[in-house]
């Protein structure tokens, strides 16, 4: 188990080496910030002297360096807008409100997806698997936004059960549209694997022996099957959180929840081009992390990982 | 996007416990018109079949079947209901839904094609030289390809089309195109590190095929069916994302109409005026899916084992 925590931890060098490498080459395209922080008059040798300043006269690979050791610190350059507020910052009180709405939405999809998931599979070609199939293929095509305008329209405007929008910290009203819009778009993903593996499960010879045996169909659904159904459904639920953020970022800013989605919605109209890129260098991290957990998880769940080659 | 080719959307006719595969018919007759044969049979391949096409037609014929222009203000008219002077209402300005999405239609079909055609080009060629000449070619490239998938789809979308003041048509199929691409490079690298084990191209090798020849003769065809799943269904990933770009405002602008950027600039209105956001969205929730049936229509029917399977 070790060694293959170690191996996998060693393949995030390359991968984070290279995130750091296309965000620096995104910095870098989007123009030296010198030009932002000076009144169009500024003399040339005040520009020289800026630059100086900031190192922009030193070569691109003496700046990389640079970037890498300002991102290891977790230095993710400031705003351009807001007062030169670093990104870090804007980030860590945009995740406090986005992982709230993340995880509540994992939790609608896990709930949702798992058990239109197993009802499909205890009756495949049912008219309830029909049902939850043409859901999960209706759910996939749905862009989020719409979804969340959608369940706005009908639960905030038609029957004003919940709040329109905004945000109280404690106030659970204001997170469950977002929620739910964000969580049953992920719904589909879940349910029609957990389908789908659950099946390729249930022929397995050993259920048929627990059949055999005259065990009850749920201990044999829930106990036999589901255990070992559930492993490639794990991968799919973390690269689904990964996905969850980034509708949140399409979401948010429908609601009126200040997340990162916010943040990143109100830079990209105030063209605040640091703050894009931090927010989107974070998201790839993040994106990392998870896959790595997800990676240490699945090996832990199913040891063939583990031992393979 | 990412699209995970094991899990189809919807089950086969005859998936689950018990199901059965065809038997294979007149032995000897092309497997592509049987495939083809098989994939009609199918009601729900062929409706959406028919809607796609019948989107295709909307976008070419937008200019003269639209009953208005799509920055046509028909003053006085702001945010009318549906009826009969707009089928489906009109926006803020006055313009009429109905067109808008017509010509909208002329933007996510393109984006939706000629991004994933980009992202297919990338993909393939990745993938073929990545598993069939092995070694640090292999390492490097899945490690570029490891680092371009670790930005979540619209992740690496967004700082792109950001650089620009005026995000316009060929930054939104270059974004899209440079971010899809990683999928289709493993499954490409899959197949091929399996068919290049085949005799018959040990054969070839043998004969003294050239490498090119031997990748673009014998590899590349014994890997079409994957690549038209796959490309079939990021189609309508693309489209998605182009929806969600245009509704931040990083697509085509304003006044020529996408449909995310519909949603978008309705969001101030549609609390009190449904129809702004309703048809727009169901225009871009109709096509994916019928997009995404035709993608699962065309594996079921070019693999027959899979729907055997399941």
């Amino acid at each position: 188990m070790w060694t293959f925590i170690f191996r996998r931890l060693l393949q995030c060098i390359p991968v984070i080496f290279g995130v750091a490498l296309i965000a620096f080459g995104l910095s870098e395209a989007s123009g030296s910030p010198i030009r932002g922080m000076l009144p169009q008059t500024a003399s040339p040798e005040l520009v020289q002297k800026m630059r100086e300043y900031y190192g922009f006269d030193k070569p691109a690979s003496e700046r990389f360096v640079g970037y890498m050791g300002r991102l290891s610190r977790g230095d993710l350059g400031s705003s351009m807008v807001n007062h030169g507020l670093p990104v870090r910052d804007m980030i860590a009180t945009g995740m406090t409100v986005t992982m709230k709405l993340a995880l509540g939405a994992m939790i609608v999809a896990t709930i949702f997806g798992g058990v239109s998931g197993i009802l499909s599979a205890w009756r495949p070609n049912s008219l309830l698997d029909y049902g939850s199939s043409a859901f999960a293929a209706i759910g996939i095509s749905f862009p989020a936004f719409f979804l969340a305008m959608l369940l706005m329209l009908v639960f905030a405007v038609k029957l004003q059960w919940l709040p329109i929008g905004g945000y109280q910290a404690g106030n659970v009203r204001y997170l469950i549209l977002p929620c739910l819009s964000l969580g049953l778009i992920t719904t589909a993903s879940i349910a029609r694997l957990t389908r789908n593996c659950l099946l390729e499960t249930l022929s397995q010879d050993y259920i048929r022996t627990a059949r055999a045996k005259g065990l009850g169909e749920a201990p044999v659904l829930l106990g036999h099957g589901m255990p070992n159904a559930m492993v490639p459904v794990v991968t799919v639920i973390g690269n689904d959180f990964a996905s969850l953020l980034v509708g949140a970022v399409l979401t948010e800013s429908i609601y009126g929840l200040p997340g990162i989605g916010s943040v990143i919605y109100n830079a990209i109209f105030s063209r605040d081009l640091p703050v894009i890129m931090g927010c989107c260098v974070f998201f790839a991290l993040v994106f990392v992390l998870i896959n790595l957990i997800v990676d240490i998880t699945y090996a832990f769940l199913d040891p063939r990982i583990r031992y393979g080659n | 996007m990412a699209i995970d080719p094991a899990s189809p959307i919807l089950p086969a006719p005859d998936a689950g416990r018990g199901g059965v595969a065809e038997p294979p018919t007149a032995a000897g007759s092309d497997p592509v018109a049987l495939a083809l044969k098989r994939m009609l049979r199918n009601p729900r391949t062929l409706a959406a079949l028919g809607i796609i096409l019948m989107m295709i037609l909307i976008a070419i014929l937008a200019g003269v079947i639209a009953p208005y222009g799509y920055k046509e203000q028909v003053r006085g008219f702001e945010l009318t209901a549906p009826g009969a002077k707009f089928t489906l209402g009109s926006d803020k300005l006055a313009r009429d839904i109905l067109s808008r999405i017509m010509y909208g239609a002329r933007v996510s079909l393109t984006v939706g094609l000629v991004a994933t055609a980009l992202s297919m080009f990338i993909g393939v060629n990745v993938g073929l030289i990545s598993a069939y000449f092995g070694g640090w070619v292999d390492a490097t490239m899945m490690r570029v390809t490891d680092t371009f998938s670790a930005f979540p789809s619209l992740m690496l979308a967004i700082p792109i089309t950001a650089l620009f003041d005026k995000p316009s048509f060929g930054i939104v199929f270059f974004a899209l195109g440079i971010v899809g691409w990683t999928g289709i490079a493993r499954i490409v690298r899959a197949q091929v590190l399996t068919v290049k084990e085949m005799d018959y191209v040990t054969a070839a090798r043998a004969l003294g095929t050239t490498n090119t020849r031997i990748i673009f003769r014998h590899i590349l065809p014994n890997c079409v069916s994957p690549i038209i799943v796959i490309a079939t269904l990021s189609v309508g990933g693309n489209i998605l994302a182009e929806a969600g770009l245009s509704f931040l405002g990083l697509s085509v602008q304003d006044p020529f109409p996408s449909w995310g950027g519909m949603l978008s600039s309705a969001r101030n209105d549609f609390h009190a005026y449904w129809w702004v956001v309703v048809f727009p969205g169901s225009a871009i929730v109709l096509t994916v899916l019928s997009i995404n049936l035709l993608g699962d229509g065309l594996r079921d029917a070019l693999d027959p084992k899979r729907s055997a399977l399941r």
